[in-house]
């Protein structure tokens, strides 16, 4: 995959996320759009690549959301490295491989924001919120990658 | 897997940096990387008050012109009555719209300036108001602009009634507790109980408001300064804070009166 591809994959998901930021924020079943990205990210940039890519968006949802800036920083890089190790182990460039990878990272990364960084874990989050909004994430990162192979080809 | 050690490093010492630390730098990221989706959700808010306040203008406007259409039918069977009795009618009062442009003193918020067309045709002191309620009094024009008080002013007084006509009494501002101002109904008849939410209305006695102005509604009895007397707290129907364009009242012929209380 040409790197024009691949940032055309990754760019739009962020840059949609702090746009919509105020709509998205308000409703905590909503995609998060910039862990799609991160998640897109890891799949097809090298893991150090994915770990920078994580440390930065994170200082920026952070910045944006005003969270605290440090343990989300460290969270987004251990998810994009972590994501980009298993790519490693389980290669594919099927679409199926993409909606779990994407599916599961986004639930699981949710939940750890929500433990260690936001207002705490509570069974509506666990059970609802947190695989309707990693539901809507992998939706909005197979549209994406949709979208970059229809326009890189 | 040197830059990843490197991009976790960053990430701790981020991390270990003081709040105070975070925030400043959380807050060059904001006014640099991120400005242009700030000002983006600065504009998309900004954009939504001014629809909401719009709707609210609307929804004011349609009821001021059903009230208008209701009270011109009054007028015309106060004529019809009035030539049929032979009696001469007063010219009707009016009133003048005018924008608060500003505060004539930095630091006194109980005091406002007001601007616009057709000030200068009206006798001071004159009442303020907008769509939902009394706003102040308007003490005198110092050239094309009209100077006044809120209902906050420690001055200020107006003589009110419930709506159904049954109590009177005077209401001036206080400031409970040192919090925000409320307005306190004195002179109320000791045997007369208000109950809570009851609407206090402008009586319109000394011709400086019109009658039936809303003031506010009765939020619960006071029992400071004297015991003997009744008092009620009452919750202002306008907060100074929220007013833009008042309406100023333009009496066809106001009495000569220095007394505040109207």
């Amino acid at each position: 995959m040409r790197a024009r591809t691949k940032w055309l994959m990754i760019a739009p998901l962020p840059l949609l996320h702090f746009t919509l930021h105020p709509v998205l924020s308000g409703w905590p079943g909503a995609p998060d759009l910039l862990v799609a990205g991160l998640l897109v990210g890891s799949l097809t940039l090298r893991w150090d690549q994915a770990a920078l890519l994580g440390c930065t968006v994170g200082l920026l949802e952070a910045s944006m959301s005003l969270e605290p800036a440090g343990p989300m920083m460290l969270l987004f890089a251990i998810a994009g490295l972590v994501g980009g190790l298993l790519r490693q182990l389980i290669y594919s460039d099927s679409d199926r491989v993409l909606v779990g990878f994407v599916f599961l990272g986004s639930w699981l990364i949710l939940l750890v924001r929500l433990l260690f960084v936001g207002q705490g874990l509570h069974s509506a989050a666990l059970f609802v919120e947190a695989p309707l909004s990693a539901a809507l994430t992998t939706l909005a990162s197979w549209l994406g990658r949709r979208f970059a192979l229809a326009v890189a080809s | 897997m040197v830059a990843a050690v490197a991009v976790l490093a960053a990430c701790g010492v981020v991390a270990a940096l003081s709040s105070t630390r975070q925030s400043q730098l959380q807050a060059a990221i904001r006014t640099t990387v991120l400005y242009p989706f700030t000002s983006l959700h600065s504009f998309a808010a900004e954009r939504g008050r001014v629809a909401a306040r719009n709707r609210v203008l609307a929804a004011e406007r349609d009821s001021l012109a059903k009230l208008v259409t209701h009270y011109r039918s009054l007028v015309r069977e106060v004529r019809d009555l009035s030539s049929v009795a032979g009696i001469t009618t007063r010219t009707g009062s009016t009133v003048v719209a005018a924008l608060q442009p500003g505060r004539p003193r930095i630091g006194d918020p109980t005091v406002f300036e007001l601007a616009g067309p057709g000030l200068d045709g009206g006798s001071y002191p004159s009442g303020v108001f907008t769509g939902t309620g009394l706003v102040g009094v308007a003490r005198a024009l110092y050239g094309d602009v009209a100077r006044g008080e809120f209902w906050s002013h420690i001055d200020f007084r107006v003589s009110v009634v419930t709506e159904d006509g049954s109590v009177s009494g005077i209401a001036r501002p206080i400031y409970p507790q040192a919090g925000q101002a409320v307005l306190l109904l004195e002179g109320a008849p000791f045997r007369a109980d208000i109950p809570d939410g009851t609407a206090l209305v402008t009586s319109g006695v000394t011709g400086i408001y019109p009658r039936g102005i809303p003031v506010g509604r009765v939020r619960e009895p006071w029992a400071g300064e004297a015991a003997w007397m009744k008092r009620y707290l009452v919750e202002p129907a306008v907060r100074p804070g929220e007013v833009g364009g008042v309406l100023v009242w333009v009496p066809s012929a106001a009495p000569a009166s220095d007394d505040p209380a109207g």
